[in-house]
């Protein structure tokens, strides 16, 4: 496992020690960690396979190899846990603060942190964990094409939202995570017909096979956790053998 | 993979060699300057030593140019138990640096204005003391206190609650860039 830290996070940091802000520090730092621990190990125990995790303000990122076909309720669980884990500390820290274990000062920094990393998690932006929920539960539904471009457009949409409601109230940090999160949308949007390639070349080399079908007309409909017949010209084509003619001469290793 | 690994370790260990040799060579470069000659002593020891990082300085800048560092602040509300006094004595006196101010017995000494905590301790003559810095960079010091509700680096706000005073006297002093001011003119 490897914990990377991001050098926008080392900028807060360093605002934070020239301000003499010092137990916040701490207490950030936990939060973010502990959020991304509940990804990572509950992505191992459901034998996915994550490893990195990279820590930015206000929030990190646990990235994983896994295939695009894993099943969708497993990595619905992985995108919740974070949050699970987080609730989980915050709980802990609530019990020792009954007790006068922490001081009212260091609680109240906890509760704050812990309530905007948790508002900021559930929004439906892209690479934050309420977007990642919403395209899982959408998949489920809608081809996996047309809920990554719905993922985009939610995504664009609350932002400017969010840009119009807190127009006065800007501050440095939020130009970093904004920053941050266009970066992130930008290449999810230029890597979104590669990532939807290897959808479909993970079906032809694996031969997944589903409880469900469903018939759809071109290659650009494929759902996920679906299998499919693909309708032309009134005759019906297995999905293998389409992938099969879909990918001939094209070369395979470079994919 | 092997051969991978061990590379980076050699890299970690070369770029955390070449990290402790600068430090080593500063402070030399440091000690043999100042040995030569007591100016560069001096100022040395002023500004290593002596000087403060002003923090609530920085801090109000910052918020003035690069706004809070709070991501959300609007959604929380903030209720904090708020004991909002102010100090009432009976009578005061010169007492070296400050005023000796006095109270009941077993006061309960309100914070005066906003501001860091960065120092909480024992200082001659003066008992346990606090040391507030404010917004407008001055340092109030707080004598002669039991059982502090602060500690060291917390934002406290005007009227919350520092601690009990030892015996029936409290100390107050006014202190700029190293300097004490007369408390007349900040004490009413």
């Amino acid at each position: 496992m490897i914990i990377e830290f991001h050098y926008t996070y080392i900028i807060l940091l360093f605002s934070f020690v020239i301000t003499g802000y010092f137990p916040n520090i701490i207490i950030l730092t936990s939060i973010i960690i502990i959020h991304e621990l509940g990804h990572y190990i509950i992505a191992k125990l459901l034998k996915l396979k994550p490893y990195r995790i990279i820590i930015y303000p206000y929030g990190g990122l646990t990235k994983m190899s896994n295939l695009v076909n894993t099943p969708i309720n497993k990595e619905i669980i992985v995108s919740i846990s974070g949050l699970f884990f987080q609730i989980l500390y915050f709980l802990l820290i609530c019990l020792l603060y009954k007790h006068n274990l922490i001081r009212p000062y260091i609680f109240s920094i906890y509760k704050t942190y812990h309530l905007s990393i948790f508002i900021f998690n559930i929004l439906p932006i892209h690479p934050l964990d309420g977007s990642i929920f919403l395209n899982l539960l959408l998949s489920k539904f809608i081809p996996f094409r047309l809920s990554m471009y719905l993922n985009i457009i939610i995504s664009l949409v609350t932002g400017a939202i969010l840009i119009i409601i807190n127009y006065n109230t800007f501050n440095y940090t939020t130009i970093l995570i904004a920053g941050i999160i266009i970066n992130y949308l930008y290449k999810y949007k230029k890597d979104l017909p590669y990532l939807y390639n290897r959808l479909l070349l993970e079906r032809y080399l694996f031969h997944l096979k589903y409880k469900c079908t469903v018939i759809i007309k071109n290659q650009n409909q494929f759902y996920k956790e679906k299998n499919h017949l693909i309708m032309n010209n009134y005759t019906y084509i297995g999905e293998f053998e389409f992938l099969n003619t879909y990918f001939k001469g094209k070369n395979i290793k470079n994919v | 993979m092997k051969h991978n690994r061990e590379e980076v370790i050699i890299k970690y260990l070369r770029s955390l060699i070449y990290r402790t040799m600068s430090v080593i060579l500063l402070f030399l470069v440091l000690a043999i300057l100042s040995k030569n000659s007591t100016n560069y002593k001096n100022i040395i020891a002023k500004n290593l030593y002596e000087k403060q990082i002003p923090f609530v300085k920085i801090k109000s800048l910052y918020q003035k140019y690069l706004g809070g560092l709070e991501p959300i602040n609007k959604v929380i509300d903030k209720e904090e138990p708020v004991f909002n006094e102010e100090i009432t004595f009976e009578t005061k006196e010169k007492y070296h640096d400050g005023v000796k101010l006095v109270v009941s017995n077993n006061y309960l000494v309100p914070i005066i204005s906003e501001g860091l905590v960065v120092y909480v301790g024992e200082k001659e003559n003066y008992g346990n003391v606090i040391i507030i810095e404010t917004l407008d960079n001055i340092d109030i010091w707080y004598g002669f206190i039991k059982n502090p509700a602060v500690k060291l680096y917390d934002y406290v706000k005007k009227g919350a609650f520092l601690g009990t005073t030892e015996k029936n006297y409290l100390f107050l002093a006014y202190q700029k860039d190293g300097e004490f001011l007369n408390y007349e003119n900040y004490l009413k």
